[in-house]
């Protein structure tokens, strides 16, 4: 079967509106196997910006995910959200997988980025029922999702103004509500805070947690440590391609003998061979 | 779409009021400067008018002639100057002759005119032109003076009388017209209403960081080629509706001038117009598409698609000449196919075969560079904007088949 037919061969979100099974029985959320992604760059030749990425995240938790610039962690979240595909290996999201049922996974995942703008032409309003009719929300219940959404992301104000005239964080606003509108199991947040103003940060920082309150399985991809030390359950480092170490902020700290996460991150990225002499292993 | 701008000014306002108002405006200039040249009046040196009384009288009562003061010092090799100057408009002379054998039954001299003028200078050719009619007027009357002389009665030269008269109805002007004029306009609009929408679904999706967004909406990415690629071929077919309407009421105007008062396009030829229009809209919008989802930005996306204009536009040229018409080999040339489709049908020719062979290869033409799309989309290199190494790719595929 070919790739594009594939991903014509779902119909329905299995899971609109609040938990699925998998929620309630704690099973993954996000499972990823060996995931490696060779780009070919004009200059350098073949780069391998992910290489044998593994990593397992469940409903209920706040995974965050920290690494320098080009480390690869926005490489790892688009191939999980199924933008790109790897070169090898695979994941799950919902139990869906990636290579074999992209539009389940999509269904099921709700992605947010610097990447994934608005459409200046569409008002808030028309971009939610835009993004509601594509999650096939029934037409019966959309007007009522989105007005949910309009109250709870404070946007009744702007609802009806377009795109292109709203604030930075008037759009972050509307961009969650776009990411969330289908009550998504899986979140992937990639530096959802970047350029916003310590209100929007901090709305942001409240929706997450509620966000898991409700079961749900959130990756958080972020330079800020404070952010990653209120909000994450488990955390892990990347760096160049690799995942250099992961666990809860606990774990972490016991592992490399660092207090501050900014310590324990430049630990966890050190060469193989220092780690070695200082007597640590990832 | 329609919300922006640039699709707005090229789909809507310019078919709708630019055009209209373009073709008024120059129609009514050309009254004015063609009303202003017959208003004026031809400065005439009559060479030895003094011999000849009867021409002077005629050329003195056209009030769209005065003659100037005749020059004592002008010989015959000086009338160039006095035209380059700008000091006259034409320089008549008119003088005796000798006539011919059997010319002596008749009573009056023979006379030889001669009209000066510079064919670079459209006052001087309106001036040859009056003079011609007033020497005309004046050859009619020495022949009825000729024909009294001879007691033969006032019609006895007249031997051959010439009268035109144009068979072709208004409607048929009008049509071929329209046949000569359409093709060009049709391809034109199509690729400039096209243009726009298929860069800014594209490369502007890209350029606006929207495009990421749509790739992870639950839709196939054939559904997303398939859905911005009937996007594109709606607002192309609006421009081309819009244009039709808008050129054919503008034409009007122009039909006038032809003394074509009223004109009508045949139910079952709008049908077949509109069926190529479709046809070529569907293949310039999945051509268009093909190069554009290339584009990472809209100027990269611009300097693809010129070409392409010119490419999609320069054929049509070949349509200006009457003497091609639809046969099976141009049948087979895109675009060109469907630009003679229009011109025959616009001049009531229906060659059913060759019609219907160019719209399904042209519906099939679009298929294939729709698929070309669905490719391009599928392929995350394009999509994310870098660039492939081909050779690089071919030989990754063949050190996997070693």
């Amino acid at each position: 079967m070919s790739d594009l037919a594939r991903e014509s061969s779902n119909s329905r979100p299995d899971n609109f509106r609040g938990t699925t099974p998998l929620c309630e029985t704690g099973g993954p959320a996000i499972e990823a196997r060996n995931l490696t992604k060779i780009f070919d760059d004009r200059d350098r030749g073949s780069v391998e910006a992910v290489k044998d990425f593994s990593l397992s995240c469940h409903f209920g938790e706040v995974f965050g995910l920290l690494g320098p610039n080009g480390a690869g962690k926005t490489t790892t979240l688009r191939m999980i959200s199924t933008i790109i595909k790897p070169t090898t290996g695979t994941a799950t999201i919902a139990g869906k997988d990636i290579l074999r049922d992209p539009l389940s996974v999509r269904r099921n995942m709700g992605y947010l980025s610097s990447n994934t703008g608005l459409y200046d032409r569409l008002t808030a309003r028309e971009t939610l029922e835009y993004f509601g009719r594509l999650h096939q929300i029934p037409e019966s219940e959309l007007k009522s999702r989105v007005e949910e959404m309009l109250t709870i992301f404070d946007m009744n104000e702007f609802a009806d103004r377009r795109c292109e005239k709203l604030s930075t964080g008037m759009r972050q606003k509307v961009s969650i509500a776009r990411t969330v509108l289908h009550d998504p199991p899986v979140l992937i947040l990639d530096e959802p805070t970047l350029g916003l103003d310590i209100l929007v940060a901090s709305t942001m920082a409240r929706f997450i947690r509620e966000y898991r309150e409700r079961g749900k399985c959130i990756i958080l991809s972020t330079h800020i440590m404070s952010e990653v030390e209120k909000l994450c359950d488990r955390i892990g480092v990347i760096h160049q391609g690799r995942l250099c170490g992961f666990g809860t902020l606990d774990e972490l700290r016991e592992r490399t003998g660092c207090k501050f996460l900014e310590d324990i991150f430049m630990a966890l990225m050190e060469p193989k061979e220092s780690k070695m002499e200082r007597g640590l292993s990832s | 779409m329609l919300r922006d701008r640039h699709t707005m000014i090229y789909t809507v306002a310019i078919p709708i009021f630019f055009y209209p108002l373009t073709i008024f405006v120059v129609l009514q200039s050309i009254a004015v400067i063609q009303g202003a040249k017959e208003r004026q009046v031809s400065r005439i040196l009559f060479e030895h008018s003094e011999n000849q009384p009867f021409m002077r009288r005629l050329l003195e009562n056209d009030p769209e002639i005065r003659l100037v003061p005749p020059r004592e010092s002008v010989e015959r090799g000086g009338y160039r100057d006095l035209l380059l100057a700008k000091e006259v408009d034409a320089v008549l002379t008119l003088k005796e002759s000798q006539r011919g054998e059997g010319g002596e039954r008749l009573a009056l001299p023979a006379l030889a005119a001669e009209i000066h003028y510079s064919s670079v200078r459209d006052a001087s050719m309106m001036a040859r032109a009056r003079l011609e009619s007033s020497l005309s007027s004046l050859r009619d009357s020495l022949l009825t003076l000729e024909a009294q002389n001879l007691d033969a009665g006032d019609g006895f030269f007249e031997v051959l009388a010439i009268e035109q008269r144009d068979l072709a109805s208004g409607e048929r002007k009008a049509n071929f017209v329209l046949s000569l004029i359409l093709p060009l306009l049709m391809v034109v609009i199509l690729v400039m209403g096209a243009f726009y929408p298929a860069l800014d679904t594209t490369a502007g999706e890209r350029e606006r960081g929207t495009l990421e967004t749509t790739l992870l909406a639950p839709v196939s990415r054939s559904s997303i080629v398939i859905a911005k690629y009937i996007a594109v071929c709606t607002m192309a077919m609006l421009a081309f509706a819009l244009n039709f309407a808008s050129m054919t009421f503008s034409l009007k105007h122009v039909l006038v001038q032809i003394d074509v008062q009223s004109f009508r396009i045949p139910w079952n030829s709008i049908a077949i117009i509109l069926l190529a229009a479709t046809a070529l809209a569907a293949f310039i919008a999945a051509m268009l598409l093909s190069f554009a989802f290339r584009a990472r930005s809209f100027k990269e996306g611009q300097s693809y698609m010129s070409p392409v204009y010119l490419i999609a536009v320069l054929p049509v040229a070949l349509t200006f000449s009457p003497d091609v018409t639809l046969t099976p080999t141009l049948a087979i040339v895109p675009i060109v196919n469907l630009t003679l489709v229009f011109r025959e049908v616009l001049q009531d020719r229906f060659d059913w075969p060759l019609i219907v062979q160019s719209l399904l290869l042209s519906f099939g033409y679009s298929l294939i560079a729709i698929y070309i799309s669905a490719k391009v989309v599928s392929d995350e290199k394009f999509l994310l904007g870098e660039s492939v190494r081909w050779h690089r790719k071919i030989a990754r595929k063949l050190q996997k088949n070693v």
